[in-house]
């Protein structure tokens, strides 16, 4: 192949990901010329581009294509299709989020959907990062625009103090995750995944650079991923950031870090031993601690934080039962690839639609934050009180939902992979977890409003309201009708 | 040929980056810290190019351009934050960046 | 001779990173670090990154070491801003963890099978010039030039975040 054909067919692979950033620089120029008061308008830019880039990722799926665009920096397979699939999805419902957010607050700075936008293509590009330096390159795209919009409240000090713990953290993980590539570079004499992969597929030898090496980049993602013990920053930056960064921060940074995760971990699948320990030590320690965390929590944006973080903790069953398959030449997904992918779906449509009811509840210079402040909810705000049950049954794992189908695939996924031990103890952490969300439930639906009713200014609120919306009719659509997906999620259903 | 084993490179790029590692979790001030996190960066490029060294590849040196300019890019946003936390706080005497709590 | 040079670099660059750690005066911290930095180029030139060091000596100790001391004398937090540093036993825990780290470290590199170093005297003359990074780095047919062009993308980001945190409000 000649070099401008291969740069041509390498730039068709990656549309999705071109189309966020231009609409990214777009809105980023058109912003300076729009007059204060049409400041939605870089929104509604931003909403049109992610949708397109979200119509032709759906495109590419149903092409079934495979290549590696740019000489093996990147690949394209049904791995990064889906995690685009997913990550486009979170970007959609948390443009649209914003739109409402930003009115409610008097934050309305263009920059917001810029930078939200450049992220989300740090994130698909870690998903599609076939070099260790190119995922290195995506973390950063991703988390970089992250600490900005987790301190982009200036005037408030929780969103600043949420900022700079963010970053430091997040700079300090940088660090780890750099020195384990360097370390697999040192063992391996590549920083090609698909290289790596060959060569110990060929001869699996287990160095102790090699394991050092792993266990560094484990730590590194652990920390953007939010795994217990590395989970400390996770309930003060998602209680201190804006409402709506912190629905794009939940649903994003985790994505892109367990598509990282998974390229990873199935690169070294040939070496399976010198991973799988540390990956079910803290796949256990971030179920149990995480939802035992969660239930002694009074404010609502940490009890979601440390659900997240159990989450995160089921994902990892999945990614310790992982491995690709190769038929054929043609890649296709194991059990635990699909279950992970499934399960971050659901994820991304529980957790921001449950941020998105508080956005909805969200008023000038307020935001809903304690359990008591959802007291009798149901009789206030119906329509919140009703879409929110639905997301906390959701991620309890309650069926009809998508929480529950995504808990059971991984439970499958963990079964026959032998991760008995790692299964049954999901199976008692969900139990545990269960109990968390019924209360905000029972706070909603059971009890007695606290004080006299604010009078509220009625807004207009579509933008969140739709993005609710679309999350409550994927997590029941999809918890319903799992095979909705299968023309969608190919590589995952084979 | 080569006077310097590359693992006398390795073992000073590791004292330098547990240096750094240590003073992460010490400092109080956040430049200082964020300071501490440059030493550690600083660190993984020696690593890079000795291993690049090493297998005689250019890859190594590669990455350390690729590292400089993401610290640049952090170090822009970094002090940008700081900068901001200062103005909303009048110091920048964050007790909550307490890296150890548990 | 190249140990014995390699030894006294080594060890001022430790001795530099101590300081930089220990010391209350974040200016001194500092510039105890652009030392530090410098050491480091001097490194690079004897592992034939000629190009690196003086990247090192230009960007780091240049461009990134001015923006801390700019930013330390703009907010004003030189000495009579020193920060009463924890007591207790955390710093006493973060050195054992740190050595712990380190243990674990120098255990993997020292049983790690380097093998001999595959330099030539040739590549050793050539490896790091500007002409070998930057035909690499341009070169389609290398996995670089895409990593390069989102570099971009990344400090576009940084850029527009600078000012979004720093401008006055609005």
């Amino acid at each position: 192949m000649n070099g401008a054909s291969h740069i041509a067919s390498s730039l068709s692979a990656i549309l999705p990901i071109l189309i966020l950033m231009g609409t990214a620089c777009v809105a980023l120029m058109g912003d300076v010329f729009i007059w204060k008061r049409q400041r939605a308008l870089t929104g509604i830019v931003a909403l049109i581009g992610s949708v397109w880039a979200l119509v032709v990722n759906l495109q590419q799926i149903l092409g079934y294509g495979s290549s590696e665009p740019f000489s093996g920096s990147l690949v394209y397979d049904s791995l990064s299709q889906t995690t685009s699939l997913v990550l486009l999805i979170a970007t959609v419902l948390s443009v649209l989020l914003a739109i409402t957010y930003l009115r409610n607050r008097g934050l309305e700075l263009g920059e917001y959907h810029v930078l939200l936008l450049f992220s989300a293509s740090g994130a698909m590009l870690m998903g599609a990062a076939n070099d260790l330096i190119m995922l290195f390159i995506g973390i950063e795209v991703l988390s970089v625009a992250l600490y900005v919009l987790a301190g982009i409240a200036r005037t408030e000090e929780r969103s600043e103090e949420a900022a700079i713990k963010y970053f430091l953290l997040g700079a300090f993980a940088s660090g780890f995750l750099l020195y384990g590539i360097a370390l697999v570079y040192g063992a391996t004499g590549t920083t090609n995944l698909q290289q790596i992969n060959h060569l110990f597929s060929a001869k699996a030898s287990i160095t102790p650079i090699l394991v050092a090496g792993i266990g560094l980049l484990i730590v590194g993602l652990g920390f953007k991923a939010a795994l217990v013990p590395f989970h400390q920053w996770t309930p003060d930056v998602y209680e201190g950031a804006p409402t709506s960064v912190t629905a794009f921060m939940a649903a994003a940074a985790k994505v892109g870090a367990f598509a990282a995760f998974l390229r990873i971990m199935n690169a070294f699948m040939p070496v399976q031993p010198a991973w799988i320990t540390a990956i079910q030590v803290l796949a256990i320690l971030t179920m149990v601690f995480g939802n035992l965390l969660a239930v002694v929590q009074d404010n609502v944006k940490r009890m979601l934080a440390y659900s997240s973080i159990a989450h995160a903790g089921y994902v990892l069953v999945a990614v310790a039962s992982t491995g690709m398959i190769y038929r054929h030449a043609v890649l296709y997904l194991s059990q635990g690839d699909r279950a992970a992918m499934f399960y971050l779906l659901a994820y991304v449509f529980m957790t921001v639609g449950a941020f998105g009811v508080l956005v909805l509840l969200s008023r000038s210079g307020k935001d809903y934050q304690t359990m008591n402040d959802l007291k009798g909810l149901a009789r206030t705000h119906p329509f919140a009180a009703y879409t929110m049950m639905f997301f906390m049954l959701s991620l309890g794992g309650i069926p009809p939902t998508m929480g529950f189908l995504g808990k059971w695939l991984i439970f499958n996924a963990a079964i026959s992979a032998h991760q008995v031990t790692l299964a049954i103890v999901m199976a008692l952490a969900s139990v545990v977890g269960i109990y968390y969300y019924l209360r905000v439930v029972w706070m909603m639906c059971f009890q007695e409003p606290e004080g006299a009713p604010a009078t509220e200014h009625p807004v207009n609120d579509w933008a969140a309201r739709w993005s609710v919306i679309v999350s409550l009719a994927g997590t029941l659509m999809f918890g319903v009708l799992p095979a909705l997906l299968s023309p969608i999620m190919t590589g995952l259903y084979h | 040929m080569l006077a310097v084993p590359t693992e006398y490179y390795l073992a000073l790029s590791a004292i330098l980056f547990t240096i750094g590692v240590i003073g992460v979790l010490i400092k109080r001030n956040p430049i200082v810290i964020f300071m501490c996190i440059e030493l550690m960066l600083n660190a993984v490029n020696l690593t890079f190019i000795a291993f690049g060294r090493h297998f005689a590849q250019i890859n190594g040196q590669m990455y350390v351009i690729f590292v400089m300019a993401v610290a640049a890019a952090e170090v822009t946003v970094g002090l940008g934050i700081i900068v901001a936390v200062f103005r909303t706080k009048d110091t920048i005497d964050v007790d909550e960046v307490n890296l150890l709590k548990f | 001779m190249q140990a014995a040079f390699f030894g006294v670099i080594a060890f001022l660059s430790i001795l530099s990173a101590i300081l930089m750690v220990m010391n209350r005066n974040p200016v001194r911290s500092a510039l105890f670090l652009v030392a530090n930095f410098a050491l480091l180029a001097v490194l690079y030139l004897t592992l034939a990154a000629q190009f690196i060091a003086a990247v090192e000596i230009i960007v780091y100790a240049g461009a990134i070491m001015v923006l801390f001391l700019f930013v330390l004398m703009l907010l004003s937090l030189g000495a009579s801003h020193a920060l009463r540093e924890r007591g207790g036993l955390q710093p006493l825990v973060a050195i054992i963890l740190g050595l712990i780290f380190l243990a674990s470290l120098s255990a993997a590199g020292a049983i790690g099978t380097l093998g001999p170093g595959q330099a030539t005297p040739q590549w050793v003359k050539n490896g790091g010039t500007v002409k070998a990074i930057g035909t690499a780095l341009f070169d389609p047919r290398l996995p670089w030039l895409f990593p390069f062009e989102v570099t971009s993308i990344l400090l576009l980001v940084a850029v527009v975040g600078a000012i979004v945190l720093a401008k006055r409000r609005v």
